[in-house]
């Protein structure tokens, strides 16, 4: 009798080990599914195809440690929670000098501060991976220096001191401007991401305040209601 | 009387080598930034300039340039001289007009062994790995409305990247000509005894 029950005692085990096996396995194709909803489409380009990688230095004009200095640095500045979706290719737009800028699709957003922002579907941030082609024609005098060949099938990276490694599908608080021509751009890049959860402060405030913590230099901006 | 020479000699070279040391150190670190890249423009010392016809600093980059090449208090055996062609110059210039919160950028590029230019990326460059050339794109739409000074401040902050210092950010540094945003350049900014000394240590 003891030994049945031990027998079944170790085959309910086996059971209950293997319906969890499937069941983490179910779910792992569930977060898998999930992921594949959007693609960084930069992260495509194997390292071979990408002939040059640039660091670029520059000079701001407001200091980009200082959050408070970024949500001032402009006139139409909104502060906006979102969630990213796809990464597309670097490209220059008008607004763009030698720097391309990456176009990310925004899933959601919501207004946390500033200008009212109507219908929001796409960013702009500074850098990313940008055709040898495009560079050529925005850049020609420099190209031909350098003894570049237009092709499509290479590529060009530019690199900030503010860039930073966005997550398709993850949420952002992002400090936001609008361009010329109507689009709207992260300021300075990683210096205007934030951690999408609020910092809380064990410090009492009189003032109802709203926290969060950048991505690139741990600076925290504060928003007041 | 032999080994009283040898002590002598030895605390002599001890401290020659801690005070080169320090020098080092001192030329390296910014109130606790890095200001050098560790590489270098080669052959650097003695180049030329070139400015892209559709750039309009033409007024602005020379004066900069002469505020390196004569700085008023520390001397450096920089000369660089205008051309009228790119092929061959080393600091280049170029415009653009954005409101991105950019003065100005600077990319530094280097020679391949097949006579291309490839670039060098700034990891490379704090290896100590050295450039062939670099360009500075300046953004008219901030730098048209800025007095004639801050102009001056953000082209040789930008020339300083080509020659391979690199941005500091510390409040401590915010009046050196390396502070990486131009807030506090309204007042003439000079190369300081820091930047001289690294500029001095790489083009002899």
């Amino acid at each position: 009798m003891k030994k049945l029950l031990i027998v079944l005692t170790f085959m309910s085990l086996f059971i209950v080990g293997c319906s969890d096996k499937k069941q983490s396995e179910s779910l792992g194709v569930e977060i898998e599914e999930e992921q594949v909803l959007y693609t960084n489409h930069q992260k495509e380009i194997s390292n071979e195809r990408v002939i040059e990688s640039l660091d670029v230095d520059s000079s701001y004009t407001v200091n980009p440690n200082d959050p408070e200095a970024l949500l001032e640095s402009s006139e139409k500045i909104s502060v906006v929670r979102a969630r990213l979706g796809d990464i597309f290719m670097a490209e220059y737009i008008n607004d763009s000098g030698s720097i391309p800028q990456t176009p990310v699709d925004v899933v959601s957003y919501e207004v946390i501060d500033g200008d009212d922002v109507q219908d929001l579907d796409k960013l702009y941030y500074n850098g990313g991976i940008v055709n040898t082609k495009d560079y050529m024609e925005r850049m020609p005098g420099d190209a031909k220096k350098a003894g570049m060949e237009s092709s499509e099938d290479t590529y060009v990276q530019f690199t900030l001191d503010s860039t930073f490694d966005y997550e398709v599908g993850s949420e952002y608080v992002l400090i936001i401007r609008q361009l010329d021509s109507g689009d709207y751009a992260i300021v300075l890049d990683g210096y205007g991401t934030f951690y999408s959860e609020e910092v809380v402060s064990k410090q009492r405030s009189n003032q109802n305040s709203r926290k969060f913590k950048n991505v690139l230099n741990d600076q925290l901006m504060i928003i007041n209601d | 009387m032999r080994y009283t020479r040898i002590f002598v000699r030895s605390i002599i070279t001890l401290m020659v080598g801690v005070t080169g040391m320090m020098t080092s150190l001192n030329a390296l670190n910014v109130g606790g930034e890095r200001l050098d890249t560790g590489g270098s423009l080669l052959e650097g010392t003695n180049v030329t300039y070139y400015i892209d016809p559709d750039c309009e600093y033409t007024a602005a980059i020379p004066s900069a340039i002469q505020r390196l090449m004569y700085p008023s208090k520390y001397s450096n055996k920089l000369v660089l001289t205008r051309t009228y062609s790119r092929a061959y110059s080393k600091v280049d210039f170029y415009q653009y007009s954005s409101n991105d919160l950019i003065n100005a950028s600077t990319v530094r590029r280097k020679l391949d062994t097949k006579g291309n230019y490839y670039s060098l990326t700034l990891a490379s460059a704090n290896n100590g790995t050295s450039w062939n050339y670099g360009y500075i794109d300046i953004n008219d739409n901030y730098m048209a409305k800025y007095s004639q000074t801050k102009r001056n401040n953000v082209i040789l902050h930008e020339i300083l990247h080509v020659y391979g210092l690199r941005d500091l950010y510390s409040t401590n540094n915010r009046y050196s000509i390396m502070y990486g945003s131009s807030e506090y350049f309204e007042n003439n900014r000079e190369i300081d005894s820091f930047i001289s000394t690294v500029l001095n240590s790489k083009y002899k």
